[in-house]
């Protein structure tokens, strides 16, 4: 037995939570910026800050936003949620509905519990993030600025998205994408993206966390200082939700020496659809098309 | 003890670092039912998304199974030290993870420890970043 061992103890299990408070604890002492990265307690200390910040300029006179970020909690699950299996724990990132959670339709709660007891997470199938998880996604973000244009780059799977900062209109309702379609413009130091055409089919999160095809957001990039960047993105959706909401995160600049985006070529041995499907996971479908949806 | 030890620094280690994947581990892996595995390397893919290690385990019986372990991505290993060449076909390795719900000789690995005593964290950390809240 000596070189095939499983293993459960007990003692294991209670140093486990444990380890879980420490985390949890320095979690909620972590500061950015000289704000709490709580997402309420941040958003009430960093739009005041960012308002007042006179940040670096581009060589058009632009904040200069450029260079590599973090997100400030993982996105596995955007509501709170304590410590699980493969999760840290982490509060919600919604700042505006009075129990802080998503506000779903009552159909749409009710898929939302057995969500990822169903389906593959559109993640896992190393399908495009869309927005907003593009920015809490987990892996490092570049921001490269040039004249009319703010590009977003995200290592995991080679995502990207190209933003125009001059007046256009989006792109047909009809055409419906992974990212969706983002047109930006500056409100002072602030860059607003308006994103629309999702297709629906990926999530905020590894839990399940979804939207449709109706999906419009308003994101709001502003540096609160060099180093950090306030994010919100305005959440509207009146086919799930009944309001809209907003979830807002801090964005780190990552200043480690030499640090680059490297290559993810994510379906190169992609294995978690094969693991998905084999405790009888599906692909995901988008919500108005799951079978019993609206039940 | 010693062994129980070991155990207990694996967990907590894993705990200690943050966690994220592309996937959902609840989805595919059993949080009831750590494991540790030792054994010899037979294959190394250093594969995106995640890279995967098979080693040959000797059961109590004499028979041996070949278990593949799920590692975190090619980059989040390079970024935490680890290189191809560490594994070379035929290495003593100690595996600590998860096992698969599907009953399957397959397990999400979280520490990997070397015969030189060398001791890694193997999960999907943050997946290239240290996705830690800053101090």
């Amino acid at each position: 037995m000596s070189q095939f061992l499983f293993s459960l103890t007990a003692a294991g299990l209670a140093l486990t939570a444990s380890a879980v408070c420490v985390s949890a604890q320095a979690a909620a002492t972590a500061t950015a910026a000289g704000c709490p990265l709580e997402p309420v307690k941040f958003h009430a200390c960093a739009v005041p800050k960012a308002k007042t910040f006179n940040p670096p300029r581009t060589s058009d006179g632009r904040p200069d936003m450029q260079g590599y970020w973090d997100r400030a909690f993982t996105s596995q699950d955007i509501e709170e949620h304590t410590a699980g299996f493969g999760i840290q724990a982490g509060p919600s990132l919604v700042i505006d509905t009075p129990d802080r959670k998503i506000p779903y339709q009552p159909w749409a709660l009710d898929i939302k519990k057995d969500i990822v007891e169903r389906f593959i997470s559109p993640l896992a199938s190393c399908f495009p993030p869309g927005m907003p998880r593009h920015v809490i996604a987990p892996a490092s973000h570049q921001i490269i600025q040039a004249s009319g244009y703010v590009v977003h780059l995200l290592e995991y799977s080679h995502s990207y998205r190209i933003i125009p900062t001059a007046a256009g209109p989006h792109v047909p309702s009809s055409l419906k994408l992974w990212q969706g379609d983002s047109r930006g413009h500056w409100e002072d130091n602030t860059l607003v993206v308006d994103v629309t055409n999702s297709n629906g089919l990926t999530w905020f999160d590894n839990a399940g966390n979804f939207f449709s095809d109706a999906l419009h957001v308003v994101e709001r990039f502003a540096l609160v200082d060099a180093d950090t960047i306030h994010y919100e993105a305005r959440i509207e959706d009146p086919k799930v939700y009944t309001r809209p909401w907003t979830m807002v995160s801090a964005l780190v600049r990552n200043k480690e020496p030499g640090f680059e985006l490297l290559e993810q070529a994510c379906h190169e041995g992609n294995r978690a659809v094969e693991g998905g499907q084999s405790v009888g996971l599906k692909p995901y479908p988008g919500v108005t098309n799951i079978s019993g949806g609206g039940r | 003890m010693k062994r129980l030890f070991g155990i207990i620094a694996g967990i907590a280690f894993l705990w200690a670092a943050p966690v994220v994947a592309h996937h959902s581990f609840s989805a595919e892996f059993d949080a009831t039912q750590p494991i540790t595995l030792k054994g010899k390397l037979t294959k190394m893919d250093w594969v995106n998304p995640h890279g995967w290690l098979y080693i040959d385990v000797a059961q109590p019986d004499g028979k041996v199974v070949n278990w593949a372990i799920e590692a975190g991505s090619p980059n989040a290993l390079l970024r935490r030290g680890l290189r191809q060449t560490d594994f070379p076909i035929g290495s003593e390795l100690i595996i600590e993870g998860y096992r698969a719900k599907d009953g399957k000789s397959t397990a999400n690995g979280t520490t990997v420890k070397f015969a030189d005593g060398r001791n890694f964290f193997l999960g999907a950390a943050s997946e290239g970043t240290t996705g830690a809240p800053p101090k």
